[in-house]
């Protein structure tokens, strides 16, 4: 090992780095985009429409949940907010669930396109379309190395502020590192934040002895911790749930002064005579991910005893749950968040480069690891973004009325994924870096022209209407593309540059 | 090739021989808290759990940085034996 402090961490840095790093940007681009869930979803499922009134919303729901989900188990409402426009109802009975979207229209019921939405991203980020199989374990095993990546980085500048402020552009590997240490000192505080709050969120099943010996497993701990509300009979005397929800809109209103607070309405057990309403509040007022719950009676709208004050350390674990959602954040705050998030997946993609750069500069004769790392890169840092830009078509161009099209969709991003990794195998480095970036470039450019040719109304609509997620969504692609496109070009004049000067070389000896 | 191994060792160290010494100190840390009175049992679980990470975050760190594997790992050594005679010790209380 090496003999100074230093040095050991620049070694650590070097091969934790190294070891996982085409997890992490994986994890760390797709975790990124999901800060924008509702609004990808939104994109991705254009019949949703704008509700704008919403004094009759639970109303309307609650005749619809009357209509369809007589002597159900539980019924929730969701209703729309400034992100989210998806408006619909659920009714299940024991296991078997089923929902309806709802319309501005009264009685109307809309159909959107079955999408698997920015969810997708949401759930690939931490369990990598594995779950069952350890997904969620790969991904705390890689905040773990990313804190480490991060800690032992933060030694390898030797001028800390000198670094923040130096950025070389004449010479590729030099603006490369200078970029590096720019995003990394930049983004120190974000990534610790967010790979510890992620490591938190499964705080107990990633260590799970200790609860497992004193407590008899997580379950169990966190029911002691988080006390919920008592188990509905359900053999007492049946009756008719809620009507008219103004009975509980009224107190809700003096709980929580302020327009549109309500997320989601539950009913528990709703033709019971014990059945109860319980209101989740909107998250935006707390750090928290559990926002404040009320309940009520379900028949008759008395205010029922609430939930127990969950304890300390797991009010402490759900704001850490609630800092890695961030869904907290309003609009600026939110690009700020998402801002970062692409450094830092910039951070470990350039990282990735030097590694093999600095290598490649030095050596004649090239080993197998170098061919596998250059090949990874490529795929990773230009093969995931146009497999995403894939997914996005996809979602245009599959048959609407697909069976399964969720599913065919994600079918979409792992074969282009998969793609990408063939042709950067089978392509020399340096074409395969240009052409791929190209292409996702092209794909990008692609998207905004599908959709105008597919509804021209659509565009026109959402700049009259003032949507601004639909206008933002199209104009961040296209600056993608133009990112993408001259990163791809900015590439193939170095690499021309860089032939030419050496053959000068070559012929000058 | 002395290198090779020494890394390896670290690795190991810090790998399983970090896990393991935090999974100790999760347990440890219950049996301190509950008999301090500072919180419940249960409550003292999560307290214990959250912590551990940053005990295996040091002893990783604490790998990489040690001068030679050999004291490394009589250092963690050292560590489980302490953590487990306090917990045999604490658990006779």
């Amino acid at each position: 090992m090496k003999p100074d402090f230093r040095k050991s961490m620049i070694w650590l840095h070097t091969y934790s780095g190294l070891l996982i790093g085409w997890l992490l940007f994986t994890i760390f681009l797709t975790g990124t985009l999901s800060y924008f869930n509702p609004e990808i979803t939104q994109w991705m499922k254009p019949e949703l429409v704008h509700v704008s009134s919403t004094s009759n919303m639970v109303n309307r729901s609650l005749s619809e949940l009357h209509k369809h989900g007589v002597d159900a188990d539980l019924w929730r409402i969701y209703l729309p907010d400034d992100r989210d426009q998806h408006w619909y109802i659920q009714w299940s009975e024991g296991r078997k669930r089923q929902s309806l979207s709802l319309g501005p229209q009264v009685g109307q019921v809309i159909e959107p396109r079955e999408s698997a939405g920015g969810n997708f991203f949401r759930v690939f980020h931490y369990t990598l379309q594995l779950r069952g199989y350890g997904g969620r374990y790969i991904a705390g095993i890689a905040a773990m190395f990313m804190l480490v990546a991060v800690f032992s980085g933060i030694f390898t500048h030797r001028r800390f502020f000198r670094d923040l402020f130096t950025l070389r552009l004449s010479k590729l590997s030099k603006t490369l590192t200078d970029f590096h240490a720019l995003a990394g000192v930049v983004t120190i505080p974000f990534c610790i934040m967010i790979c510890t709050s992620g490591i938190m969120i499964y705080v107990i099943m990633y260590m799970p002895f200790s609860a497992e010996h004193y407590a008899g497993g997580e379950r169990e701990l966190s029911r002691v911790l988080s006390p919920g509300l008592v188990k509905i009979d359900k053999n007492t005397p049946r009756q008719t749930p809620l009507q008219d929800f103004s009975v509980v809109q009224r107190q809700i209103d003096k709980q929580w002064p302020g327009q549109k607070q309500t997320r989601r309405i539950t009913f528990e057990q709703p033709f019971s005579q014990d059945g109860r309403i319980i209101v989740d509040r909107v998250k935006d007022l707390t750090l928290s991910r559990q926002s404040e719950r009320l309940v009520f009676s379900s028949h008759n709208g008395e205010p029922l005893a609430g939930y127990p004050q969950p304890s300390t350390a797991t009010q402490v674990r759900r704001v850490f749950f609630g800092l890695h959602e961030g869904l907290f954040a309003d609009i600026a705050l939110r690009w700020l968040l998402f801002l970062l998030g692409l450094l830092s997946s910039a951070l470990i993609a350039t990282g990735l480069i030097i590694w093999l750069n600095k290598r490649l500069e030095k050596i004649k004769n090239r080993h197998i690891g170098h061919f596998i790392v250059e090949r990874l890169n490529i795929a990773a840092i230009s093969g995931l973004p146009l497999a995403i830009v894939a997914f996005f078509i996809g979602n245009r161009l599959l048959p609407t009325l697909l069976e399964d099209r969720a599913t065919a969709e994600v079918q979409v991003f792992l074969w282009t994924w998969l793609a990408c990794l063939l042709h950067s195998l089978l392509r020399p480095a340096k074409k395969a870096w240009v052409e791929q970036l190209l292409v996702a470039a092209l794909g990008c450019y692609l998207l905004p022209l599908i959709d105008l040719y597919q509804d021209p109304l659509r565009l026109k609509n959402a700049i009259f209407n003032g949507d601004f997620s639909y206008i933002a969504f199209i104009f961040s692609i296209f600056i993608t593309g133009l990112v993408f496109m001259k990163m791809s070009f900015w590439l193939k004049a170095k690499y021309a540059a860089n032939h030419s000067t050496s053959s000068k070389v070559n012929t000058l000896c | 090739m002395k290198h090779n191994l020494d890394v390896m060792f670290r690795i190991l160290a810090a790998i399983a021989g970090g896990y393991l010494v935090s999974v100790l100190f999760s347990f440890v840390v219950v049996l301190i808290l509950v008999w301090m009175q500072a919180t419940t049992q249960h409550e003292a679980v999560m307290v214990a759990t959250m912590f551990s990470y940053v005990v295996y975050f040091a002893v990783i760190i604490l790998s990489f940085c040690r001068k030679s594997a050999w004291l490394l790992w009589r250092d963690l050594l050292l560590i489980t034996c302490l953590l487990g005679a306090i917990y045999w010790l604490m658990g006779e209380l």
